[in-house]
């Protein structure tokens, strides 16, 4: 369904995924999620756009505060996007309200952090699991037993043996298995996973990451992956989206993306990530200071006030995601790969790095 | 005559040429519980050097951060049992009374702790929290103890200190209040810098910038440092030796080069395979260790790590291998059958009672099964 007036969604961001090109399950466009604190504006999501074909799994990175949790939830609708379109198997979710959303979005599932506060402490497991079937009142009730006893098998516990029990007697990792299993009850297309696996032993980690790989071919999921964890993230996804400040910088297949990124930000997060191999060249730091705040982010390019790489342009106008290489999609000026960004509007005059234009200055370039 | 500084009734020699700066022998650390006696640290032993950096690697509940704790001597007197021995610098601080260990802490040894904002005071300002040990432990004034607090957020990295110093934990970031608790850990120069997952919980690029903050400030200062982590990506680039924990106890330890190059313990070589790797292609499957690991109020006999082992044999759920000597110098580890073909310790010719209700139990072969 090609929604009217839908902005066209950069070629880049819909590349092809691993495993076959399915049709789109998932389109965002221009996806902006605002927070008000008193008189100030939050931008926590300013602009996102992407696609996620059937099957496959996009995973979603960067820095805490960057808006990659808020773009997931936004979503599922559990924050309403201020503005943009979230086209979701067919249906525009951001032009439906009450019952018509809720159904349509019985579709999404989602998935979060903290397995143990996800899940009521009163109530047993097998009631928690059952509870989207109760509201939807799905078959009988043998029949939601049946769905239940096979989901909970599905995500490595008995049934009989845990069904009973309160979510207390379970541990972090068992925790998030039956979250997995109540998210799969419905039968969902799309799987919203907020850094499911980050409060984890490693050990248990590798289990859920192994699980979500198995049900995702058994069940013919579709993932959306949000981590900070750049090794988990390459570990179970297809695609992968860098997430700076709001918005995207770098979208390409996670081969891709960990071998030749093009964006400096995805340079210094990969070089910031730590490895268990003492052999590898140790990490220096690559990127000082933190990001700035969101309230007030630095005209131009975001990601200019800690680039290497930052020049005038960078401050005047702000980079559109092109794509460099077939599905490898990229927001910077002058990228690691590919060409540089054809200019809009008069060539700025290039200045050493680091000698910025105040914020609205003259911005010849910036549409 | 080295000027000495009087800590209680530990004396600690301003300057010394011996090398060992800590040594902990056969320390067991013990809790009571309505279950029974639960061993969270059983028999560790480990040298430190000076400036040396020692990690300890385990999941949760291996006993990693217990034993720093009993090192410290940070465990409550009710209800733990401590015993073995703790010797630093040339005295034995296990059982030393509270009053000279508050003397040693701060001043000698300090400890980071994960959680930053449970960690901090939050109705303290930055300034007077750092200052605080100053206070404490030397001569200083507060216009000196202020001044040098400023002198360490600067070293610590945090961008325009002074108005910091008047700042509540409140307003800062974790990278900063974690770089604030580091700035308080090491106001006194402590010799010894005990750093409990430092950097658990902080965005990629903050933890590269305070664990090369931590290095730069240890090699400037020739401290020494015990960095626990559950992570082998964090150790592998940043110790001198690293020792694996499970439930409790010590089941290999090795110089870091050689761990990660010739590693003998499967429990070892089962963390590694569960981590994934930016240099793996994208959805290579993780060698994932099934179960948990165990009660540590009921070990199982044996091998602790036998249940989840993949080589176990029957002897590993009877009897508990010794923590034996590698091939490779300073390499010790524990298991009956270690990995890479090497010969483990000789098995007990008699094993215990169990043995008997298992008669089908074959005779042990060195070498990983299959």
């Amino acid at each position: 369904m090609n929604l009217p007036g839908a902005a066209p969604a950069p070629a880049g961001i819909s590349g092809a995924a691993g495993n076959g090109a399915g049709e789109v399950l998932l389109e965002v466009a221009d996806l902006r999620v605002d927070f008000h604190r008193g008189r100030q504006t939050v931008q926590a999501v300013a602009g996102v756009s992407l696609r996620i074909r059937r099957g496959e799994t996009l995973g979603l990175v960067g820095e805490s505060g960057c808006g990659k949790s808020t773009t997931g939830r936004a979503i599922v609708q559990v924050e309403r996007p201020t503005a943009g379109r979230i086209n979701f198997d067919g249906t525009d979710l951001t032009a439906l309200s009450g019952r018509e959303l809720r159904r349509a979005r019985v579709g999404i599932q989602m998935i979060f952090q903290d397995p143990i506060s996800s899940l009521n402490p009163r109530r047993k497991v097998r009631d928690i699991v059952a509870e989207p079937l109760d509201i939807w009142k799905r078959g009988d009730s043998q029949d939601r037993a049946r769905v239940v006893a096979t989901m909970l098998e599905a995500v490595g516990l008995d049934p009989e043996v845990a069904g009973d029990r309160r979510p207390r007697e379970f541990s972090g990792g068992q925790c998030q298995r039956i979250s997995i299993a109540r998210s799969l009850v419905m039968e969902p297309k799309l799987l919203v996973c907020d850094e499911v696996v980050s409060a984890l032993d490693v050990s248990v980690q590798a289990q859920i990451l192994n699980l979500l790989e198995d049900l995702k071919s058994r069940y013919g999921l579709t993932l959306l992956f949000i981590a900070h964890d750049l090794a988990v993230v390459k570990n179970v996804s297809d695609r992968v989206a860098v997430m700076y400040l709001g918005k995207l910088c770098e979208v390409a297949p996670s081969d891709v993306l960990y071998q030749a990124p093009a964006h400096h930000y995805t340079t210094a997060l990969l070089a910031s990530a730590v490895e268990p191999d003492p052999m590898a060249a140790r990490s220096s730091a690559p990127l000082g200071g933190e990001p700035p705040s969101p309230i007030n982010p630095p005209s131009g390019c975001r990601f200019r006030t800690r680039c290497p790489r930052a020049e005038q342009r960078c401050a005047d106008e702000e980079p559109a995601l092109r794509e460099i290489a077939p599905g490898h999609a990229v927001a910077c000026h002058f990228p690691l790969v590919g060409p540089v960004a054809p200019t809009s509007g008069q060539p700025a005059a290039a200045v050493p790095a680091g000698c910025f234009a105040p914020r609205n200055g003259a911005a010849p370039g910036s549409a | 005559m080295s000027p000495e500084i009087q800590t209680g009734n530990l004396t600690f020699p301003e300057v010394s040429d011996e090398t060992t700066l800590l040594e902990v022998d056969d320390l067991h650390t013990t809790f009571s519980t309505s279950r029974g006696p639960l061993h969270a640290v059983n028999g560790v032993s480990l040298t430190l050097d000076r400036g040396e950096t020692i990690g300890i690697v385990g999941e949760s509940g291996s006993g990693k951060t217990v034993l720093t704790r009993s090192i410290m001597g940070l465990v409550p007197r009710e209800g733990v049992t401590r015993t073995g021995s703790v010797n630093f610098m040339g005295q034995e601080i296990l059982n030393a009374p509270d009053k000279s260990l508050r003397q040693l802490w701060g001043s000698q040894i300090a400890m980071v702790f994960q959680d930053p904002m449970t960690s901090l005071n939050p109705v303290m300002r930055i300034g007077k929290q750092i200052a605080e040990p100053l206070r404490l432990h030397t001569d200083m004034d507060g216009k000196e103890a202020r001044a040098n607090a400023l002198s360490l957020l600067t070293q610590v990295g945090i961008p325009s200190p002074e108005e910091r110093l008047r700042a509540y934990p409140g307003e800062l970031s974790g990278g900063m209040r974690q770089r604030v608790m580091i700035a308080i850990a090491l106001a006194c120069a402590p010799r010894l810098l005990l750093a409990d997952e430092p950097t658990t919980g902080l965005d990629v690029t903050v933890q590269a910038q305070i664990l090369d903050l931590l290095a730069t400030l240890q090699k400037d200062r020739t401290m020494a440092m015990i960095l626990v982590t559950h992570d082998l990506g964090v150790v592998a680039t940043r110790t001198d030796k690293i020792i694996v924990m499970y439930a409790g106890n010590v089941v290999e330890q090795a110089p870091t080069a050689t761990l990660f190059s010739a590693m003998a313990m499967p429990y070892t070589e089962a963390l590694l395979g569960s981590t994934p790797r930016i240099a793996n292609p994208s959805h290579t499957r993780l060698n994932a260790i099934e179960g948990r690991p165990p009660d540590l109020v009921n070990v199982p006999p044996g091998c602790p790590f036998s249940p989840r082992c993949k080589y176990a044999q029957d002897i590993c759920h009877q009897v508990r291998p010794p923590l034996v000597p590698a091939a490779e110098p300073n390499h010790l580890f524990a298991c009956w059958f270690p990995l890479g073909g090497r010969s483990g310790p000789h098995p007990p010719a008699v094993t215990v009672g169990v043995a008997s209700e298992r008669p089908d139990r074959p005779d042990p072969v060195p070498g990983p099964a299959s």
